[in-house]
């Protein structure tokens, strides 16, 4: 199958402009440089959104992977620290989100403590492990199923957002449980660590150029 | 520059975003959008009066803006103690707990990115409604592109249902106005951002100038 990256075309992220990263005759020549004719440069202009283009994501693997150790190293005080803490009649009672969802289950809520069971501990975690698996699988030059692969990364991509539902739930309850010496609830310091995560692991699933998916097929035919 | 001759053979090409595979541009009827061959990426678009939309969705969501921002959206009422929920007061309540960062966080996803959105939006749409565009739509669109991912009001809404069901059994939970607001808002900016496809908008322009 034809492919951009063997042709020099690239494309655009931002306005999907598809155009040649290979030089012209004539600026290879005014440059004097034979060899520069097969190496392009590694990103350059957009010819219609001045967006930089590139052939694939410059250092993708590294950010991506720096990103990633960031995150693996966040999720531990997100999960041990407490993300609230309900006073009641001042005392306190800090619950972390695995405690949260415990309690949940203990006052018969199944659903939702399924539901912020996935959104805060499951949909991290796999977005760590996934996302660790598909870097492995490009470095290492595994034979994966590409079109799983794809599959699996666009779920990473799309999953990562609803991880906030966590942090919005309690912004939602510091205000509506704030009832002076009755009952409050304080948010803890898990919550910051845990936005991080969040925050980190979307920048980890934008960072990835899953193109590089694809290209281990490129690997496979030329030996 | 010899680049800009070469890149004229490339008009009527198309490269997969998620692939690299190199596909014929296809002529889309309105509403049909071509999927890539290999990896089913939506490779092409085309959103049919997509402009008018935009604006009429895009302008439904700026007005259900101030009210979903600003009136309670629930209120809890617990041995006479009585509190109420606004976005707004979520985020000064983390801020004057010294959380900052979470404040920022949560402003800017369930706040000032829906509101940027909808104002870039609605701006550029209506650049292209009365053919105004210039250098300056271009900026917009790329502005618009970075931020989308960035807006969470769906997210939100999860937010305010699993906080409402996790409330009932403790004391009495009233839903107000500024929710029947933001689930307009909502569906508004869902709507508008679902129009809108911004590949095509830069393909329009280019067609345009």
């Amino acid at each position: 199958m034809n492919r951009g990256k063997p042709n020099q075309l690239a494309r655009c992220h931002a306005c999907g402009q598809v155009q040649s990263l290979a030089r012209s005759k004539q600026e290879s020549h005014s440059q004097q440089e034979a060899s520069s004719r097969q190496a392009p440069p590694a990103h350059t202009k957009c010819i219609r959104c001045h967006s930089h283009v590139s052939l694939r994501i410059p250092q993708s693997i590294h950010k991506t992977w720096a990103l990633l150790i960031t995150a693996a190293i966040l999720f531990i005080p997100a999960n041990l620290y407490p993300v609230m803490t309900v006073v009641t009649f001042g005392s306190g009672e800090p619950a972390t989100i695995f405690s949260g969802v415990i309690q949940l289950i203990q006052a018969d809520m199944i659903p939702i403590a399924a539901l912020v069971f996935i959104a805060s501990i499951l949909v991290p975690l796999f977005k760590l492990i996934g996302m660790a698996f598909l870097l492995t699988a490009i470095q290492r030059q595994w034979r994966i199923n590409q079109q799983y692969a794809t599959v699996m990364y666009r779920f990473i991509h799309f999953i990562g957002r609803w991880s906030m539902l966590d942090l919005f739930m309690i912004s939602i309850l510091v205000t509506l449980v704030n009832m002076e010496s009755v009952a409050r609830i304080l948010t803890g310091p898990g919550a910051t660590s845990f936005g991080a995560l969040v925050v980190v692991t979307m920048f980890a699933a934008h960072t990835f150029d899953q193109r590089l998916i694809w290209d281990l097929l490129d690997k496979d035919n030329h030996k | 520059m010899g680049r800009e001759i070469n890149n004229a053979q490339y008009a009527n090409l198309l490269l997969c975003p998620d692939c690299d595979l190199l596909i014929d541009k296809v002529t889309l009827s309105p509403n049909e959008t071509a999927v890539c061959s290999r990896c089913q990426a939506k490779v092409l678009r085309h959103p049919k009066n997509s402009v008018n939309k935009v604006i009429a969705f895009a302008l439904a969501g700026l007005l259900f803006y101030l009210p979903a921002n600003f009136l309670p959206i629930m209120s809890f009422e617990l041995l006479g103690f009585e509190a109420t929920n606004t976005m707004l007061n979520g985020v000064s309540q983390l801020f004057n707990e010294g959380y900052y960062w979470m404040a920022f966080l949560v402003l800017m996803c369930s706040v000032l990115v829906p509101l940027f959105e909808l104002g870039l939006l609605l701006t550029i749409a209506l650049q292209m409604k009365f053919n105004k565009t210039n250098s300056l739509t271009t900026k917009l669109l790329l502005a618009y592109q970075h931020l989308s991912e960035w807006g969470m009001l769906e997210v939100y809404m999860l937010g305010i249902l699993v906080a409402y069901i996790k409330m009932i059994t403790m004391g009495s939970i009233l839903v107000d106005m500024g929710l029947f607001c933001f689930v307009g808002m909502l569906v508004s900016a869902l709507l508008t951002a679902s129009c809108f496809d911004t590949q095509h908008a830069f393909d329009q322009l280019e067609a345009n100038a």
